[in-house]
């Protein structure tokens, strides 16, 4: 059966650990990947190919050093061109910010799949891993 | 020819001049009618509105004359400035004091003169109303009061003028106020916006984190919940740091203290002293070194706090896998008219992309090793700017150097 992989990526060690906990609560059994900002994930991402009929699921912070999530996903952006497996592959922006821009800047990709506030209930983590796997990320492209 | 005396109340007679601001102006109608008015009424070719500057008199209005101005040493004004009442030289060339007087020889033939004083409402005579004709003659007391009466209209055009301008200037200063105000309103929304925001942070951590403890309770996993019992106290310590910080900034605006002449051996000791203690077990050497021969004057608990503050960053981010972490301090003379304080260290740097950056609030570029709460160059910088100081950072991933460079007091 395919698998999910959900790359995890947060400057904070705390927030990487109380998400690992919820989506084990949430019954997730995705292949579970942490990076510690948009840089490692983009490594992450060039390293690594996702198998046909696997799910990408990335749920990304926004404000983090070395590389943010918007610079990240102008990145993904490009790069998810040129790799037809990463095309159905779907982000979810956790972050600490509700702040109305942030929700604008991050909504404008299509890929951007929704906008969560840390930290989301445990029934929201199972619904949008739940519907990584049964969805492909074309659906929304 | 007999030069007038000057005035006993030269220096303030000049500055009343000074701050109607008429001098070297363009001709204006309204004192040109004043003065065509005296002239008619005394029955005169000329008529000026004379003011007596420290070394020439100048006319605002000089009806029936081309000339602008002359040195005030040959003048008739510089006599008439002397007295309260009308000066009146009826017949110049049989007074031994013009007779010989360049203005009464030559052009412009200053036979008859008479000048009512302009006096401000404090008493300074800053010029005169005179006439002047050509031939002798001797005002009536009709004349002499007219001449009088439209001196004063004189000095209440100058006065409405000057009103005017400081209405002007004030009105502009308000404006800048205000402009002050919105700017201040929309930094205090940022920062209220950015403090809710860093709060929120790790208070969801805790939050969240005392539910997963009740969590491993239940469960019975001892380790989990120890485990999370130090994440917990981190970020409660991390937390409390923080909301210091805030308090701290807060404080920075209001530490305003009276300016001091410094002493910067006491300062360098003190900010050492309340930054070391940050230094713990640390392996960082804190040096310093002070030569400075200008006297500055500024505020002492600012710069206490500002120095603190930068050598706190210099052990906060040292490099440990250098050999000898140091913070260095300077202080020098710095170009002719300065002091430059520097702080310098061989630590982790500040990325160049990062280095924009530097001096913004809850700013933190090495939150691996940092439990700093985000504030200090925000601190600094805002003192810098409340003492006219400039602060420059140079940093690379050799160590950082920021110089503060205060302006140094005139010599004593």
């Amino acid at each position: 059966m395919a698998t999910t992989t959900l790359l995890l990526v947060d400057d904070s060690d705390v927030d990487r650990y109380i998400t690992q906990r919820l989506l084990t609560k949430a019954g997730c059994d995705a292949r579970i990947v942490e990076v510690e900002n948009g840089r490692e994930a983009l490594d992450w991402l060039r390293d690594n190919r996702i198998p046909a009929d696997d799910g990408l699921l990335i749920l990304l912070d926004l404000n983090m050093p070395v590389m943010g999530g918007f610079e990240f996903l102008l990145e993904f952006a490009a790069l998810r061109e040129q790799r037809v497996d990463l095309q159905p592959g779907v982000v979810a922006v956790l972050s600490s910010s509700n702040h109305p821009d942030d929700l604008h800047r991050s909504g404008a990709f299509p890929f951007v799949w929704r906008h969560l506030v840390k930290m989301p209930t445990v029934d929201a983590l199972a619904d949008i891993v739940r519907q990584a796997r049964t969805c492909t990320g074309r659906a929304y492209a | 020819m007999e030069v007038a005396a000057i005035p006993a109340d030269e220096s303030a007679r000049l500055q009343a001049l000074q701050e109607y601001d008429t001098l070297d102006t363009a001709t204006e109608r309204a004192y040109d009618e004043l003065t065509e008015l005296a002239a008619a009424i005394c029955g005169v070719p000329i008529s000026l509105i004379s003011l007596v500057d420290s070394d020439r008199q100048w006319f605002k209005s000089h009806h029936g004359l081309d000339v602008r101005e002359t040195p005030r040493d040959v003048a008739f004004c510089s006599h008439a400035i002397l007295r309260d009442e009308i000066f009146e030289v009826c017949d110049s060339s049989a007074d031994a004091r013009f007779a010989d007087n360049p203005l009464v020889t030559g052009a412009p033939r200053v036979i008859f003169y008479a000048g009512a004083p302009l006096a401000t409402p404090a008493g300074q005579k800053v010029g005169t109303l005179c006439v002047i004709d050509h031939r002798p003659r001797k005002l009536d007391d009709h004349q002499r009061n007219c001449l009088r009466a439209i001196a004063r209209q004189v000095v209440s055009l100058m006065e409405f003028r000057k009103a005017v301008r400081e209405r002007d200037a004030l009105a502009a200063s308000n404006r800048q106020s205000a402009a002050w105000i919105e700017r201040r309103k929309k930094e205090l929304a940022r920062f209220a916006y950015r403090c809710s925001h860093e709060l929120r942070a790790p208070a969801i951590q805790l939050h969240n984190l005392a539910k997963l403890q009740a969590e491993d309770l239940t469960r019975g996993r001892g380790e989990d919940l120890l485990a999370n019992a130090a994440r917990l106290e981190r970020i409660s310590a991390q937390l409390l740091a923080f909301i210091d910080g805030i308090v701290e900034v807060g404080r920075a605006e209001l530490v305003g203290s009276a300016t001091q002449a410094i002493d910067f051996e006491q300062l360098v000791r003190e900010a050492s002293e309340q930054a070391s203690t940050l230094l713990g077990n640390r392996e960082v050497a804190l040096e310093s070194e002070v030569a400075v021969t200008r006297p500055v004057r500024s505020e002492y608990l600012r710069l206490r706090q500002m120095l603190a503050h930068l050598v706190s960053n210099g052990i906060r981010y040292a490099d440990h896998e250098r050999p000898a972490p140091f913070v260095r301090i300077t202080v020098r003379d710095d170009g002719d008219d300065a002091v430059a304080l520097t702080v310098e260290d061989n630590g982790l740097g500040v990325a160049p992309e990062d280095q924009p950056y530097f001096f913004d609030l809850f700013r933190r570029f090495h939150p691996e090793v940092s439990a700093g709460s985000g504030v200090g160059t925000t601190i600094v910088r805002k003192h810098a700017f409340a003492l006219g100081a400039e602060v420059d950072l140079a940093s690379s991933r050799a160590g950082t150097r920021v110089t503060v460079r205060l302006p140094s007091s005139p010599e004593a």
